[in-house]
């Protein structure tokens, strides 16, 4: 496979073989060394092949090696000739990144977080099989929920009316068919709304480091100092037998349309068929779980906060700046060569990233852009980006969504031998609570790409605006 | 027999078997293996049974069902297997896969949790045969 530089923020795989279109991959010259080791960038050539592919096949500064597509991939498909894909989402559908901010300043409440962090814990259920004792779904709850998304939650005393102004589709996918939803799908997520899960889900507490625009943060509500959390899981259980029902139905559509599909987990079927369209309405299921999920455990972190603090609402002021999604397929609309056209705009591992002025950004960001979250590993940084208006057309207004793994789990696990990095997060001034400690280990924060780096790349590629960066306090991990 | 490879974001498992009991057998070894931490749990015991009967189009197909149906019980139930007893296995198209789980309920008391399986992937399966061998490798989204 053939790698052109184009600028010193991208590179081109031509299009050869059975590609359709070009592959492009935001990165410097640092990060396309790791880049190159990884298989992730035949994934960029895999996707290119599939049909009505408009646009190249997309990777992000944080792509690594997923499954079928890359992680940090984004690809946009024609409606009439184009596919939706499963493993164009992933398992995990909606997985993605709620910001919370508050009204207190972190010098005001850093001794008290070393307690806060296990009864956080307590209250949000992590960690492999964890669920809510508390809310159990029956049928038509979890109908409701999959169809209302956040605002089912909000309806059920989870939050506040006004946090779904902040949430990316306000919180609901509409068109979601609770109908075409497996028994074992509704059985795996009845008792998991409000959970985290484990591998890479967290809730971390941290604080505005360091402001690089004033004027948006101002904005968007973020201030010096001022202390934060991030709530970072999908639709747990739920989605991923949603994504496992679909992919089984796919392999036989694309044997039946004659698709080729240069690896079996890129399956998929032509969006307009029976197939793309149960999977977009199934798919639409998941991503509500989320929104919703994420929405509980806002509410379990606001409860635990005010009874462990003892302070009224008033007084925290927590409020969501924004939830966004990083594992999707949405039909949007996007100038391609000059003219609008609707698009099925799959994202994995990629965020949404629309500018300023975009009807799809919330009303009070409508002059800002919408907020882009880019959590990094758990021991250096986060950051808050807006959408840039001077974002390449053929991006699909998409920006990364993390900092992307450098190490296995295998090799983070050897690397860290030894060591006890709770403690040592500890005399950094991070308070760590996890499940297992061999998580903690696997996630230790070398096993992942310095963020800063990758949102650099994302910055001077104008894919989104650097706004300011958080830096993790607290840290609960499944 | 299984081992673990380097898979930068995901977990891949080797697994090499004299047979296709075996192959399921270790397979479903790797899923324990990577739910659970062995090195901080007691050893599992066969308190529980759980029939199985399972069809694919092909043997990969068959894999990833089984697998997803460890997972799937785990998610719901807790259950953790100890062993796979096979009573009728075929790789050939159409595969099937009919025997019985043997195994516990997960017991936070005794066993330490570790990492929480998504699925396992059609990413790059394929199943090589030999004389007297069998190989795969599976990636599993964590």
């Amino acid at each position: 496979m053939k790698l052109q530089k184009m600028t010193d923020t991208s590179w081109r795989i031509p299009r050869e073989g059975r590609m359709n279109v070009d592959g492009i991959v935001f990165a410097d010259e640092t990060l396309m060394k790791s880049i190159r080791d990884d298989k992730c960038l035949e994934q960029v050539a895999n996707v290119a092949c599939l049909p009505g592919i408009i646009g190249p096949s997309i990777g992000m500064p944080d792509i690594h090696w997923g499954y079928g597509f890359p992680i940090g991939g984004v690809a946009g498909f024609d409606l009439d000739e184009g596919v939706i894909s499963p493993g164009g989402v992933g398992y995990d559908i909606n997985c993605g990144v709620r910001l919370l901010s508050t009204h207190l300043h972190v010098d005001d409440v850093r001794e008290r977080i070393p307690s806060l962090v296990p009864a956080l814990f307590r209250n949000v259920p992590s960690g492999v099989g964890k669920c809510r004792k508390d809310l159990r779904l029956n049928r038509s709850e979890s109908r409701r929920m999959s169809e209302r998304g956040a605002r089912w939650a909000v309806e059920h005393g989870f939050g506040e009316a006004e946090d779904l102004e902040y949430i990316e589709e306000r919180g609901c996918l509409e068109g979601a068919d609770f109908d075409l939803i497996s028994e074992r799908a509704y059985e795996r997520g009845r008792s998991q709304v409000g959970t985290i899960g484990s591998g890479n889900h967290f809730v971390e507490l941290g604080f505005v480091d360091e402001i690089y625009e004033p004027e948006l943060a101002d904005r968007i509500g973020l201030f010096e100092g001022g202390l934060t959390a991030i709530i970072h899981t999908g639709s747990r259980g739920f989605g991923y037998q949603i994504c496992d029902d679909n992919l089984r139905l796919m392999q036989k559509a694309a044997a039946r349309y004659g698709i080729y599909l240069p690896d079996r987990q890129l399956c998929c079927a032509p969006f307009r068929s029976a197939e793309g369209q149960r999977y977009f309405a199934s798919m639409k299921c998941g991503a509500n779980f989320a929104f919703a999920n994420r929405q509980v455990v806002t509410h379990f972190f606001r409860e635990t906060l005010e009874r462990e603090w003892g302070i009224a609402p008033k007084d925290h002021g927590i409020r969501v700046v924004y939830d966004v999604c990083h594992n999707i397929a949405k039909v949007e609309t996007h100038k391609i060569d000059g003219i609008s056209r609707e698009v099925c705009v799959h994202r994995k591992g990629a965020t949404r990233a629309f500018p300023a002025g975009h009807p799809q950004v919330p009303e009070v960001y409508r002059d800002v852009g919408q907020p882009v979250l880019v959590p990094g590993d758990m021991g250096r940084y986060s950051y808050v980006l807006v959408g840039n208006p001077s974002a390449p057309d053929f991006a699909f207004a998409s920006s990364c969504h993390g900092a992307g793994r450098r190490l296995s789990r295998k090799a983070a696990a050897k690397a860290t031998r030894g060591r006890h990095i709770i403690k040592e997060l500890a005399s950094e001034g991070i308070t760590v609570a996890a499940a297992s400690r061999s998580t903690v280990d696997e996630e230790f924060p070398q096993a992942y790409k310095d963020v800063a780096e990758v949102v650099d790349v994302v910055h001077r590629a104008n894919l989104a605006i650097k706004v300011v960066r958080l830096r993790p306090i607290g840290v609960i991990k499944g | 027999m299984f081992e673990f490879m380097d898979h930068t974001a995901d977990v891949a498992v080797r697994v090499r078997s004299r047979d296709a009991e075996e192959l399921f057998c270790d397979a479903a070894s790797a899923v324990v293996a990577i739910l659970l931490d062995l090195k901080s749990s007691e050893a599992l015991v066969a308190r529980s049974s759980i029939p199985l009967r399972l069809e694919a189009e092909d043997p990969e197909a068959l894999l990833v069902d089984f697998l997803n149906e460890l997972i799937f019980l785990f998610d719901t139930t807790g259950f953790v297997a100890r062993d796979l007893k096979v009573t009728s296995v075929h790789l050939q198209s159409p595969a099937h896969l009919h025997g019985h789980l043997e195994g516990e309920t997960f017991d936070p008391a005794r066993h330490q949790a570790k990492t929480e399986i998504k699925a396992a992937t059609f990413h790059g399966l394929e199943l090589r045969q030999g004389s007297g061998w069998l190989e795969v490798e599976i990636i599993f989204d964590l």
